[in-house]
Order: C-alpha cells, then structure tokens, then sequence
C-alpha cells in the first residue's frame, strides 16, 4: 500500500504524540490517543490533501502541547529539573571523582527515585557510562595500561612512547590506535551526552508558556 | 522576566479557568459530537489556542460526572463520540453563569474607574 504525504505525516504525528505521553498512566495514553485519533479522521475524510492534513496538526497543536495538557488534568507535577534533578545528574557525572565509588551510586540510587525519569531514562542514566566520569577514567587508565604493555618499544620513555609503538608495530596496530582513539572519545564524550538528556528530559517540553508561573492565585 | 509574559500568563490562566464552563454552555441545549464541539470552541475567539488540549478537557469533565458520552456510528466514516451536559453539569453551569455576571461587571466597574 502506497502512503500518501499527509497520511506519513499523521503517522508521524501520532508517533511524536506517543512518545511525549511515555510517563502517562496506560489508560490516559490509549484514550488521549483514540481521542485525537478519531478527531484526525472525522476531520480529514476523503482523501484529504496534504496541505488540509498539515492544517489539521496545526490547529490541534503540538503533541507536546496536548500531552501538557493532560498531565495538568492528571495533576502530575510538570516534570521540571529542579535542584534535585542537576544533583542527580552532577553525581552520575563526577559523584564517583569526587568520593570513588559511593558518589555514582548515591547518584543511581536518587536517579531510580525520582519520579522525573521514566525507567527508560534511568536505565540510559544508569549505564551510559556505569561510574560516569570516574567509570571513563578506569577504562581509559585500564585501556592506555593494556596496550602500553603489548608495546613492542624497549624502552618506554613518556614523550617518545606512542611515536615508538606506532613505529615499532605498523599497519595493524596503527587500526587498533584509531579504534581506540574513537572509543576513548566515545567514553568522554557519553557520559556529557546521556547527562545532558537526563537534564533535558526532566524538563517539559520547550514551551513560551512555561517559565514564569505567576504563584499568586 | 520578559516584559508582556504576566500578561499573557494572567490571561491564559482566566481562559483555563472559564473554558470548562464554555464547553458545558455549547452543549447546554444539544448534544454534539466531539469535532463539531471541538471546532466550535476554537471558532469562538481568543478562546482556545490548539484543538488538541480540549480532549484532556473532555476527559476531565467526563470524569467528574459533568459530562456524558456515548459512542455512535456516524453515517459517513468511523463512530464518534457524543457529549452531553449532566445534571451535575447543569447545575454547576448555572452557578458559575450567575457568579460569572457578576465578577465580569464588577472587574468592568473598577477597570473603568467606577468604584
């Protein structure tokens, strides 16, 4: 079955919809989806053009929006990264620097209670990278120590060292180098990337209205 | 803070306010079918910025017994969905209209400088 433009972008919206509604209690999800599910088809009936389909989204609004929404009827706390949410993630990050060990686990066990996480967060909060900073740190030390040894270099002098084991081991060696480099910089680079999905995550969904909630009232 | 936010979170909040009471006045007399309601809200001005946020709404007041549905086939295309106005939605419609005239001329006296 051949699909239409407007017909990829209501399957798009309807996936973008599902995935904003992931931490909505199962009943919520299925009767909001069936709810703008029957709006969308009762609304573009008849082989509707994309420009009437992309009307249509426009007017229902972001799923964002709409998923906001109903989190406010539900009476869920917008999902906010508030103090204790950037604490969780400093201490996933660099708790296990600090105070080895005990730092990242303080920080797994405020991150599996927090309600600002659905599990699949916590689980890519959990092991992107297990220790964090002080994980990447372990890793590397126990990586640079491992390949210095197979080194063929007799004497391992600091500066000369990587200069002498490239020389020393050519072609193949020269693709284990690259490989670590890259993993190396995956492991630095991971454990920045996942934080900063936790602190955005925790948030709601980007929205003019949000910010500068008056208290009053 | 940017300048005009208070605005238009002070605004906003009213709107949120006194949209479940538009929502059971449009269905005061007939039942409607979830678009047509829908799109009759978002016709009225100023009233309802994306369709989509009314359907948490609706399934709030059906929760909290002010409205009903039902479905019901439609003659063209899938079945849809039909509000009415309860009793209790009724009732909490009227106290609200008669509350409503009366702040609504009570803000106009002090806005315009009659108090």
């Amino acid at each position: 079955m051949q699909t239409t433009p407007g017909e990829r972008l209501v399957h798009d919206y309807l996936r973008q919809l599902e995935r904003a509604m992931r931490d909505l209690p199962r009943g919520s999800r299925r009767e909001l989806r069936a709810d703008i599910e029957a709006h969308l088809d009762d609304t573009l009936r008849s082989d509707p053009s994309e420009a009437q389909v992309r009307d249509a989204l426009d007017r229902l609004g972001t799923p964002e929006e709409i998923v906001e929404a109903e989190r406010e009827r539900l009476g869920m706390r917008p999902a906010k990264a508030g103090w204790r949410e950037t604490a969780t993630v400093i201490l996933l990050l660099i708790g296990g620097l600090l105070l080895p060990l005990v730092g990242w686990v303080v920080g797994v066990v405020l991150l599996w209670g927090s309600r600002a996480w659905t599990v699949r967060d916590k689980l890519i909060g959990t092991f992107v990278v297990p220790g964090g900073y002080a994980g990447t740190a372990l890793a590397l030390t126990l990586g640079v120590s491992s390949s210095s040894g197979s080194s063929s270099c007799p004497t391992p002098l600091d500066g000369a060292r990587a200069v002498c084991r490239q020389q020393a081991s050519g072609g193949s060696s020269t693709v284990t180098t690259i490989l670590l480099v890259a993993l190396a910089i995956a492991l630095l680079v991971a454990p920045l990337a996942s934080g900063l999905y936790l602190l955005r995550r925790a948030r709601p969904a980007p929205d003019a209205g949000h910010g500068a909630v008056p208290s009053a009232i | 803070m940017e300048p005009g936010r208070p605005d238009r979170d002070t605004v906003s909040q009213l709107r949120r306010g006194v949209l479940e009471y538009c929502v059971l006045a449009l269905l005061r007399d007939d039942e409607r079918y979830a678009v047509d309601l829908v799109h009759a809200l978002s016709g009225v001005d100023g009233m309802v910025t994306s369709e989509g946020t009314l359907y948490p709404l609706l399934s709030r007041l059906r929760r909290d017994g002010m409205l009903e549905s039902s479905w019901r086939e439609s003659p063209s295309g899938p079945p849809r969905r039909y509000y009415r106005v309860s009793r209790a939605g009724r009732s909490a419609l009227e106290r609200f209209s008669a509350e409503w005239s009366r702040f609504r001329s009570s803000v106009d006296g002090v806005l315009e400088g009659r108090v």
